[in-house]
């Protein structure tokens, strides 16, 4: 029997996601296909698979990506689909793609950086609107409820990214504290 | 000289260094280091990849000629990979010595 649950993780949430797919896979379904926030099971024996996320360093129609994925598909491991530069492994048995914490590193440093960039700009868009709104005058009218709304947003979504942001810089930390003294 | 100066290298690239001594692709590489290190060293295939790339651009080993109908490609060790390997023996038979040394020392 398949099965289509759609769901949204934010990119922060990356581990969650997997953590959810591979909670999927115990429970007897694993992940055949990713869509446009869907993701596609079938029934498989309960927890005969793993599955495994990844943001690829370069675009997925690339040369470098396309060998990447061949060269892990040689070792036995299926590559069911992909998602906002996020690809997407499964293979029997217990798999990880990373031995060595520094791709784990760099692959939260892409993904601060996307995420400083949004709230940058999320967080000069609120401060003009907010700004546009209290140089508005008295008067209730289209713009002002507008610039109200857009700077609403936009601040609630900052609020947002530097959440996610602290979680991701606390994960780096971490990780670069075992490096320290092991290889 | 090169081999002077690189310093420890991973488990990961000595293992590789080690396989390739004989040509190899990427899933044979995994199996030979899990054997040889009696399953303790599992090289993930994310990490072997990227490995495997950065000491070819560094010259310690080389893609071998794909050969007709197989698109699993081969690799295999160069004489300058040669090289850091016998450097890192030295560097490992240094750090064993003195260990071991110590030890006997201490134990009478």
């Amino acid at each position: 029997m398949a099965k289509v649950i759609r769901k949204v993780f934010p990119v922060f949430e990356y581990e969650r996601e997997e953590k959810w797919l591979n909670e999927m896979a115990e429970k007897g379904f694993i992940l055949q296909h990713v869509g446009f926030f869907s993701y596609h099971f079938e029934e498989c024996i309960p927890g005969e698979y793993q599955v495994r996320m990844q943001l690829l360093e370069k675009s997925i129609h690339s040369q470098e990506s396309k060998e990447y994925i061949s060269f892990l598909e040689d070792t036995g491991i299926e590559h069911m689909g992909n998602m906002f530069g996020w690809a997407y492994f499964r293979k029997k048995g217990d798999f990880e793609l990373y031995s060595d914490t520094a791709p784990r590193i760099r692959q939260i440093n892409t993904i601060l950086t996307s995420l400083i960039i949004i709230l940058l700009a999320n967080l000069m868009s609120g401060v003009t609107n907010v700004l546009s709104y209290l140089s508005s005058g008295n008067e209730m009218s289209y713009p002002k409820v507008s610039y109200s709304i857009i700077g609403i947003l936009n601040l609630a979504l900052v609020v947002i990214l530097s959440w996610g942001i602290r979680r991701l810089v606390s994960k780096k930390r971490s990780l670069q504290k075992k490096d320290d003294l092991f290889e | 000289m090169a081999s002077e100066t690189v310093g420890a290298l991973t488990e990961a690239v000595y293992y590789i260094l080690i396989a390739l001594m004989q040509p190899m692709h990427g899933y044979g590489i995994m199996q030979k280091t899990e054997e040889l290190s009696g399953g303790r060293v599992r090289l993930a295939a994310g990490t072997l990849y990227g490995a495997l790339n950065k000491m070819v651009e560094r010259g310690w080993i080389r893609a071998l000629e794909e050969e007709k109908g197989s698109r699993r490609k081969e690799y295999l060790i160069t004489p300058e990979g040669r090289e850091i390997f016998e450097g890192e023996i030295r560097r490992l038979q240094e750090l064993l010595d003195n260990g071991i040394k110590v030890l006997e020392a201490q134990n009478g």
